[in-house]
This record gives C-alpha cells, structure tokens and sequence, in this order.
C-alpha cells in the first residue's frame, strides 16, 4: 500500500505523517500508542484532534517533536515529513533521537503549549529568563535585546504590563495569565506549526474563551499551522477547521468542522456527538452512551478498534478485518467497514 | 428573601439561611491573623426534596466550600443550614456536637470529583461499600453484604466484583462504586462534587444518566456543583450561580439559561463552547480574572469586569432580592430589573442542520 506523499506536491502542505507508528515497550507488553496513522495538514488550517483519553494524540504530538523518545516511547514505523522555513522538507522520524537537526525544530520551527502552565513552566525561573532562553538558543542576539523580544511578545499575547510581569515568578500567575505567558513563549521564535495540548482543559471557562480568541488571532497574525489537541467537541466547533478524530491509536475519521458535526459518518464520531449534553439545549431527558470504556492500548481488539462498543457491528467483518482510511469526498475520510473500508 | 422559600416550605429539604465561612489569613511568628478570605458569605437558598439543584461558578468562587459546609465537615462562621430530618422538621444542623453529627452522617452522603483519589486502595469492593454500614452498625454482616450486592446491582455493576480492589477498575466504574458507597446509608440529599469532571465523554454521559435513574428509583435529592454548564443545564432544575463567595443569580433552569438576569451569568453563558459551528457566535469577552475573595472590590463584587456597570455599582453592593413579585429568579445586580441580557438558544429556535 503506497500513499501519495502530498508534501512533495503541494507546497501549502506543512505536516505530513505517514503510517505513524509509536510503541511504548513495558514490562506488561507493548503498548501501541499510536497505531499506524496517516493525515496532513496546510498551512491555513487549524486542525482539531479529538478523542477520549488514552487515544494516543498527545503520545501522537510528542512523536512529532520526537520527545516520546525520553518518554521511553520509540517511533517504531512511518515518516513524520516536515516542512522547514526555508522549504527544505525533512522526515522528523529518521533523525537522530538526540541531535543539532532536531533541537533546531523544537521551539523555533514547532512548538508546543501544554495543559497545565504551572507544570511546564520552570518554577524557580522568572518566565521572563525562559522565554529568553528559547529565544537566544535559536538566534545569535545580546540578552538585552532577547529581554526586549520577550517583553514584546508577552505584550502580543495580551498581558498587562509586559515589562513588569516579564520578572515575574510563574507562581506569581494566575492560570490564565501562566497560559498566556506559555503562548508567547512557544510564538517567541515565530513556528510554523504550534501544538497545542489540551491547553485550556485547567482553565476556567470565562478564561478558556479569552484563550481560545487569543490563539485564533495569533494564527491569523504568525500564518501558522495549529494543531489542536483536546477532548472537548465544543472548543473544536469554536476554533478548528479540520478536525481528525481518533480512537485507540487509529484515525478513524477526518474531515472539515462542518462535516463532522452536521454530516458525521463513523459510528464513533456520531456517538460521541450523541453523548454530550449541549448548553444550547436539552430536548430529550436521556443522553445516548457508548457501552462500556475504552479498552487498554495494550490489547487492541482485533480488526476495528472500536467493534466491541459499536452499535453497528457487523460479526465476521468488524472484528477481523481492519478497515483503512476511505475517501468519501475531497476531504472526509472514514475508516469503516460501512463505507467500504478496505482495498 | 424569605418569601420565595416560604412559599413552597413543607416541600423544602434544605434551607440554607446567610450561610458564612471565612477562613482567617495568618502571617508572621504568632500566627496573628491579618485578613479573612470569605470563602462563602451571605448565600441563601433552598433545595426541594426531589429536585437537582446545581451550584455553577468558576474554580475559587466558593461551590465546594458550600458543599462542605453542607456537609458539615467543618463550622460555618455565620448563618443557619436547615435540614428536614427523620422527625419531618426543619433542623438547624450547625453546631451539632460529634455524636449528633454522626446522625447527620446518615441523612447526607457525598459523591466526590475524583474517583481515583476517593477510594481506598487497600480496600475491596466489599469493604468499600459495607464501610458505612460498619461504621453506622447497621444489621449483620450477611445483610450487610446482601445490601452491597444490592447496591453493585443498582449503579450497572456485577456481583463478582465484591472481592475485587480499585484499581482493577476503569474511571467509569470506580465512580459508580463511588455512588454505591454514597446511596448505600439511604441518604436524603447526595451533594455531588463535580462529579463527572474527571470523566471521558462517552462515560461522563453514562454516569449522568445513572444518577438520573436513581434519583427518580429512590426518590434522591441532589446538590450538582459543576463548571460545565452543558452538563448543568441537563441535569438541574434549578441553578445558582456563585462569583466570589457569593450567590449572584438562583432560578430555574430554563429561565437561567434562556433568560439570564445577572451580567456575570450572561457571560458565563457565553463563554461555553457551542457544539456546534455553525453557531459560533460572538462572545460578551469577560475582560480580566475572578476577584480576590481576600481582597474584594467595592461595591458589587463584579463591577470590574461588568460591561454594564454604573457609578452605583462601584459604591452600593447589591442586595440579593426578587427580579420582580411574579418569577422566582433571584439575583444581586443593581441592573437587573432594567437589562435585558441574553441568554444560550434553545434547540427549538435554531435551524436544523
């Protein structure tokens, strides 16, 4: 099976990962944590990567920074291709785990914000000295002048008076604040891609709606490509463009926002759509759920990951046969045996 | 104040009155204390047997401290907790000594956020859910297993678990483990601390629906305090809403969310992620962060961050009083009756997709 490799073709393409496979070996097998995925993303997007926890997409964005490796995790199979600032295209997964090529990547041309600021951050650093270092380990300039870049970007991001918060300690942050302070720090070397880790799920809601309009001006603004990881369909609906949904390590569907929620074809998707009690209104009295939980990554049900929870399985099909990605329109793909699913 | 309560009193299981917690702020070597932090102050309400009241705020504004004093798990600084005990009378439950408190203990049980957290390791299933029957020495340990299989039955689980520990369960069941120990003592009022915030989607909905068929078998009532307004507006009958310790806004549930009356309500409303894209609206943006409960602003608590504020607003606190003599709505603004603020689309107004 030979997929197209878009990134060679098309020169909005930023990120490709083909057949991405990242293992974690433990002492109670192994774990496949992301189990052979393929999708691309432009650089207009704002891709939304949705699924319950232990689905494999923060394992996924750690693979393409390559920082599973001192996770203890290895990207086992695939290619992670890149496309660098100056057009050059490199395959993340062949470089060497530790080395000058990919700490060149991480922070200057795809960063990362995490979900919990207070953890991320360096607690006996002020943020100002960190975002410092980000800036001078990438661009030969005095410190005055990597101070001076800092305390712009703190400004950029919105918080109040930058060059008094840019000595502050990150305990001296509001979670909010820490958040922001995060932003400008990833955005300080102005990336290509941002990876966004569920980086309003500790926010409260009235500061997850700033957040959220912060970043989608700031994509706007640095013409970036965000990935957004989370759990939570309705901060996809707000901000994505695309959205990939995964479950146990597989994409099982990937489409536009729109699509996903008003034209949802894998039966997980719908079900997840069904499950959630909706703020703009509750009709019926009963939510719809998904039978039981989602099973361990260690023993990966055989066929399709998702058959023993389906409402549609089909014996004989589902629990044998993998299905692989089918294109459905130009850009909505399933992976499902309803749809063909398979060569 | 008191007229909206008293109307419906022999229906009311709780009746909390001008409830207070302070907690003192102690600094340097003699401990001197320095400032309070009003945790919780002045909050006045009622919950109706049978009903699901939800208590909605963000983290910091004083849902849990609420929950606890409920609970009685510390002394409230100020204010009364009325609950309809055995005898069928309103009791003042504030200040119980430790044997009327273990009582107390029978007649309201606790659902805790974190399933992980809330169950000892070290225990099986069975010691887990007979626990309270031990401590309460309610009948023999044949019966107080047979209650426990009971109970498995009840929250979706099997019998075989008894002998199982935590850890062999996923979040999902653990929660409902968590719900057994709690429905086991056939407690009046459960008070459930945001208790499908540490769940995934797909479990989170099976939970709720869980504790919507208890609550119709066993006739419960419930205090929901949650941050997710979605999982509110399901669940509840009726809100209260908390900024900073204090109650701002208490109605029914679809007059809270169609027609909200407070402008921190309204906000709050609009801050939610719709499900939905074609629905993305604009957003009344919250301008800076919650208060200090240590160090409030003047006047209403809300004002700096208000879009609609006046020059009394920095000055006056408002009371916490009737919209108007012909709703229930209760709300502290000094706008409120003048406003007309919006509120989320109800599924009936929008188009299908």
């Amino acid at each position: 099976m030979t997929q197209p490799i878009r990134i060679h073709n098309d020169p909005g393409v930023i990120l490709e990962l083909l057949n991405l496979r990242t293992v974690f070996e433990t002492r109670g097998g192994t774990v496949r944590a992301v189990n052979g995925i393929s999708f691309y993303t432009r650089n207009d997007t704002v891709l939304g990567v949705v699924g319950e926890s232990g689905c494999g997409k923060t394992v996924m964005a750690h693979s393409i920074l390559r920082t599973v490796d001192p996770m203890g995790g290895k990207v086992a199979d695939g290619n992670i291709f890149f496309r660098r600032k100056n057009g050059e295209v490199v395959d993340i997964a062949s470089l060497p785990s530790e080395g000058r090529q990919l700490r060149s990547l991480r922070g200057s041309e795809i960063s990362m914000i995490f979900q919990e600021p207070m953890t991320a951050f360096s607690p006996v650093y002020t943020i100002g000295q960190q975002i410092m270092e980000v800036i001078t380990l990438h661009q030969k300039i005095p410190s005055r002048q990597a101070k001076a870049k800092a305390i712009e970007m703190l400004g950029r991001v919105s918080i109040p008076k930058p060059e008094v918060r840019v000595d502050a300690y990150p305990h001296q942050l509001s979670g909010g604040m820490r958040q922001r302070a995060m932003i400008a720090m990833a955005l300080s070397c102005q990336p290509k891609l941002l990876i966004a880790d569920e980086p309003t799920t500790a926010l409260d809601v009235t500061i997850q709606a700033q957040i959220l309009e912060l970043m989608v001006a700031l994509q706007r603004e640095f013409e970036m490509n965000i990935i957004m990881i989370t759990h939570d369909l309705g901060v996809i609906a707000e901000l994505a463009t695309d959205v990939v949904v995964m479950y146990l390590g597989s994409i099982v569907e990937k489409a536009p926002v729109g699509e996903v929620y008003s034209n949802p074809k894998h039966p997980y998707t719908k079900a997840l759509q069904e499950s959630i009690p909706r703020v703009e209104g509750s009709v019926s009295k009963k939510l719809a759920t998904i039978s039981g939980s989602v099973p361990s990554a260690k023993n990966i049900p055989p066929g399709c990951p998702f058959h023993p929870r389906c409402r549609e399985f089909m014996q004989g099909q589902c629990d044998v046969h993998v299905p692989t990605l089918e294109t459905l329109s130009a850009d909505h793909t399933v992976a499902c045996w309803l749809y063909g699913g398979g060569e | 104040m008191q007229s909206a309560a008293a109307v419906h009193d022999e229906q009311v299981l709780l009746k909390v009155d001008d409830l207070k917690k302070y907690f003192p702020i102690r600094r340097g070597f003699i401990k001197r204390t320095i400032g309070h932090v009003k945790a919780v102050d002045e909050v006045s309400f009622s919950v109706r047997a049978g009903e699901t009241l939800g208590v909605v705020g963000e983290s910091g504004c004083g849902k849990t401290t609420t929950a606890r004093l409920i609970m009685q798990a510390f002394p409230v600084t100020g204010g009364t907790i009325q609950l309809r005990r055995n005898s069928g009378n309103l009791e003042d439950i504030t200040g119980l000594n430790s044997r009327e408190l273990y009582f107390l203990r029978r007649e309201i049980q606790m659902v805790f956020q974190d399933p992980y957290a809330s169950l000892n390791p070290r225990m099986t299933v069975r010691d887990l859910l007979t626990e309270p029957l031990v401590i309460h020495r309610i009948g023999t340990s044949q019966e107080r297993e047979r209650r426990a299989r009971e109970m498995l039955d009840l929250v979706g689980l099997q019998q075989e678990y008894l002998n199982r520990y935590p850890h062999a369960f996923s979040g999902g069941q653990r929660q409902r483990l968590g719900i057994a120990r709690a429905i086991i003592m056939n407690p009046k009022l459960v008070v459930c601390d945001e208790p499908v915030s540490a769940l995934d989607v797909s479990v989170q909905a099976q939970i709720l629906n869980l504790l919507e068929d208890l609550q119709t078998e066993l006739g419960l009532t419930y205090i929901f305090i949650a941050h997710d307004l979605s999982v509110v507006r399901h669940v509840c009958d009726r809100v209260a809403v908390m900024y900073v310790g204090k109650l701002v806004e208490f109605a029914e549930v679809e007059l809270l969310f169609s027609k909200p009356k407070h402008p921190y309500t309204e906000a709050l409303l609009s801050a939610v992620p719709v499900s939905n894209p074609s629905l993305r609206k604009e957003r009344i943006m919250l301008g800076g962060e919650v208060a200090d409960p240590a160090n409030p602003p003047s006047g209403c608590y809300f004002h700096p961050r208000c879009t609609y504020k006046k020059d009394i607003c920095e000055t006056e606190e408002p009371e916490f009083t009737l919209v108007s003599q012909d709703t229930t709505c209760m709300v502290r603004c000094h706008r409120a009756a003048e406003l007309s603020l919006k509120g989320v689309p109800s599924v009936r107004d929008m188009p299908h997709p």
